[in-house]
């Protein structure tokens, strides 16, 4: 039977729940992420460069670079004062820079792997050493900018004393892993370069979307449980701004990065070209700590650990972190475990 | 308009809604209940009541208005008097609504005992019968059941007399009653969302809007199963039947919302000049599938109405060709040849894209069936085990989830990333083909830079940018060599 009585103060409650949601949401105040204290120290174009201020001396001299995705902001790392990874970090003891690739608009259509690798990249990286006077920098990268530092370690293992990866995607072998590996490899990039010149943040968004179709509405039903917890919802927001604020991507860097890694596992069959030179995995000789999510649902495990057997480091670790893509750096044992490990990891190797 | 005017006509708004609101939900149950005095005689006094009662609202929100200009002219914020207002006159709306449907007669019995309609309604019934013996007892059913029902017993719930009539009536009052509401809430929640102060606070509460527009949505496309639920001649398999075809389209087409709207304004638009003559072969989806649901209602028809409208597309471009062909090699290798030559492209390329499209969509039409199909099985078998429907978020949560399961197999399939990917670069390639013939019809005589000139110059700026970068890096690299030695000579 239809309990049409409890259906209707259903209806009356869920609207009742979105004044309530409203109420909370009209008394909150200006959503900010990304709020750890830090300077801008070097910038080329639209790049930037950043670092973190600290109140104690760091326990190691060599400096960490950590460089995100692009299609995502960095914020993430920061998100708030009580979940920041990069605050995290801090405490541990690293001396901290981070890169951002900023807003590349149709201006910035041309700018290729090479430009953003070679060249912002490596100059960062060069920034660093100058300033500190040193040979070796750490390196940290995430996802896109994980397979990016890969890529770049394999290429300048001189200036690396380090590299750490966090849910990052090499080998793109198994189409069948995941969805959007299956699309990458029919997508029809070239159109989609010339058509759009930059490749729109929502259209990417829009393919993650289909991982979970329901996500976009299923997600609200939580949210107004939360409508008399101003920190929960606050929270909540945090998370939204982030997920909200994505860049596009240069048409040329976005061609190159779906053609010659998702369509062709360049890098893996050691085919993969930076500006007419072959980068080869076996010259990634820096030690390597590769850090997973077992529940990662965008970046499959069998893409981010079949790399350890490709590249020459005889240092290296697998560290596998029990949650998902984002939970790596928002979750509670992010702040418990995996950056005290990481930082431990770091400085064990920096003598 | 100023803040303070829009939040006077949102003020105005909102009591007007609400008298439409209450007025309505009135006449409805003035219908419902026509031939029971007792009860309109409780509703026009309660009418009264109400009626009074936003007489004296209005009175308020007017002093509420002139108190709020007061009040943004000192502080300049009229926001927080809105917001006030809104939780008053919501806090009322609630409980009148409450106190209205409690009212009704057609659901007052629900009320009094364990969530189930059909047993409160004979628990009800044997209580009235009970009366209706003793002596002297005005029935004031009389004048409905034609008859002494209680010598029928309650054989009358399941046939379709007046009480079935008026109970199917009733529902359909109810469910009139809870789309009127959630368009008026749908209707307001863009003003309110402009008072918020911050974009993702905003973005939040479109969010919640938009979601709960989709569980109104799903309410609407199922309030013939819940009758036929409440009816007992539900089935898994009626599902498709009972379905409204246009509702479940709008309600997946807001799902997934198949193309960004822009693009989907551009289809339309082009579609009115080329689209039209295609139209024999290459209907909108709902056609074909509107064919195929009544032709099997439980959409496990094997064959693709597509893969034969782009054979017959095929056929008729080869055939046009054919036709058209000596007409330009008369004309020759002109420019209006060529000209009309790439219209002709265009045309082909957006006759694929509508069929290639209407085929895609239709895949996840016929999908989405499964996951009703699924659903349905599931509310069926808990009526079985004599269960009943007490939410509505659940079965939509559970539609939800089922539809994930169902959803991502299928994104996951060649053949359907095949598709979508070949019809998402059609329609690039027709963008990017429609942009070039905007710029050289409309401005490749004017004295403005287009977008492909704009192109060029941010490739030339690229290219000097990198010599420039070229020149820092050198630079830098013959500082760094020439450093250390510095840093030696001054040790030295």
């Amino acid at each position: 039977m239809i309990n049409t009585s409890a259906i209707f103060s259903e209806f009356i409650d869920l609207t009742n729940k979105i004044s309530k949601s409203y109420n909370t949401l009209s008394t909150l105040e200006e959503v900010e992420i990304g709020t750890s204290p830090k300077d801008l120290v070097w910038e080329c174009d639209k790049v930037k460069m950043f670092r973190y201020r600290r109140d104690t001396p760091a326990k190691t001299s060599i400096p960490v670079l950590v460089s995100f995705a692009m299609m995502n902001r960095h914020d993430v790392l920061d998100l708030q004062p009580d979940r920041s990874f990069m605050k995290k970090l801090l405490e541990e003891g690293l001396d901290i820079y981070i890169m951002d690739w900023g807003y590349p608009t149709r201006a910035d259509q041309y700018l290729t792997m090479e430009d953003y690798i070679l060249g912002y990249m490596n100059d960062a990286v060069d920034f660093i050493r100058r300033s500190h006077k040193i040979d070796k920098i750490h390196k940290m990268g995430i996802c896109q900018g994980g397979l990016f530092s890969l890529i770049y370690a394999s290429i300048y293992p001189q200036k690396l004393k380090t590299l750490t990866t966090y849910v990052a995607p090499f080998d793109f072998k198994n189409v069948n892993c995941n969805m959007l590996f299956k699309w990458a490899k029919y997508v029809d990039v070239d159109t989609m370069v010339e058509t759009e010149r930059v490749i729109k943040s929502d259209m990417l968004n829009n393919a993650f979307s289909m991982l979970k179709p329901s996500m976009d509405l299923a997600k609200y039903f939580g949210v107004m449980d939360m409508a008399n917890d101003k920190d929960k919802m606050m929270n909540f927001l945090r998370m939204e701004k982030w997920k909200a604020d994505c860049p596009d991507i240069s048409g040329e860097m976005y061609r190159k990065y779906i053609t010659d890694l998702f369509k062709h596992n360049k890098l893996i069959n050691g085919e993969f070209e930076l500006d007419g030179k072959k980068v080869d995995l076996k010259n990634m000789t820096v030690p390597f700590l590769n850090v997973y999510a077992t529940e990662d649902n965008i970046i499959p495990n069998e893409t981010t650990t079949s790399v350890m057997s490709f590249i020459g480091s005889k240092d290296k670790e697998l560290y596998a972190f029990p949650g998902g893509h984002i939970g790596v750096f928002v979750g509670g044992k992010s702040q418990k475990e995996l950056a005290p490990s990481v930082a431990k990891w770091v400085i064990q190797r920096s003598k | 308009m100023s803040t303070k005017e829009k939040s006077k006509n949102l003020l105005n708004d909102f009591i007007e809604t609400q008298v439409n609101v209450v007025d309505k939900i009135v006449e409805n149950t003035k219908k419902i209940a026509k031939d029971l005095p007792i009860v309109n005689e409780t509703l026009d006094k309660g009418y009264k009541a109400i009626k009074d009662g936003i007489n004296t609202q209005k009175e308020w929100a007017t002093k509420l208005n002139e108190n709020m200009e007061k009040t943004q002219e000192k502080f300049n914020a009229g926001t927080d008097s809105t917001k006030e207002f809104f939780n008053s006159w919501f806090e009322k709306q609630m409980n009148w609504s409450k106190t209205m449907f409690n009212n009704n007669p057609m659901n007052s019995f629900t009320n009094n005992t364990n969530n189930d309609m059909m047993n409160a309604w004979t628990n009800w019934m044997t209580q009235m019968a009970t009366k209706m013996n003793t002596p002297n007892f005005n029935n004031p059913w009389a004048s409905m059941t034609n008859g002494n029902m209680m010598n029928n017993g309650f054989g009358f719930m399941n046939n379709s007399n007046d009480y079935s009539q008026k109970m199917s009536e009733g529902f359909n009052q109810w469910a009139g009653q809870m789309k009127q509401y959630s368009d008026m809430m749908t209707k307001s929640y863009e003003e309110w969302t402009s008072q918020l102060g911050n974009m993702t606070s905003s973005d939040t509460f479109k969010g919640m809007a938009n979601m709960n527009e989709h569980v109104s949505k799903f309410f609407e496309l199922w309030l013939p199963m819940f009758k036929s639920i409440n009816e007992k001649t539900f089935s898994p398999n009626m599902v498709n039947e009972l379905m409204n075809v246009e509702k479940y389209k709008e309600f997946m087409d807001s799902f997934f919302k198949f193309m960004p709207d822009e693009h989907q304004k551009m289809m339309n638009q082009m579609n009115q000049k080329f689209i039209d003559s295609m139209k024999s072969y290459s209907e909108n989806p709902m056609a074909a599938f509107n064919n195929a649901w009544n032709a099997s209602p439980n959409m496990m028809f094997s064959n693709n109405p597509y893969s034969n409208a782009m054979e017959m597309y095929s056929n008729l471009k080869t055939y046009m060709n054919e036709a058209v062909s000596p007409l330009t090699k008369i004309i020759g290798d002109s420019n209006y040849a060529k000209d009309a030559q790439s219209w002709n492209n265009l045309a082909d390329m957006m006759a694929q894209f509508q069929i290639k499209n209407n085929e895609l969509q239709y895949m996840v039409y016929q999908n989405g069936l499964t996951v009703m199909n699924k659903l349905s099985t599931k509310v069926s078998d808990k009526l079985k085990a004599g269960q009943s429907i007490d939410s509505v978020v659940v079965l939509y949560q559970d539609w939800l989830k089922l539809g994930d399961e169902t959803f991502t197999e299928l994104f996951n399939t060649d053949a359907y990333t095949a598709l979508m990917t070949e019809v998402s670069s059609l329609q690039m390639k027709i963008k990017n083909e429609v942009d070039n013939k905007m710029e050289k019809t409309f401005f490749s005589n004017l004295p403005l830079a287009t977008r492909s000139d704009l192109d060029e110059v941010y490739k030339c700026i690229y290219d000097m940018k990198k010599v420039l970068h070229g020149f820092e890096r050198h630079f830098n690299s013959l500082n760094d060599e020439n450093k250390p030695k510095d840093a030696k000579s001054s040790k030295k």
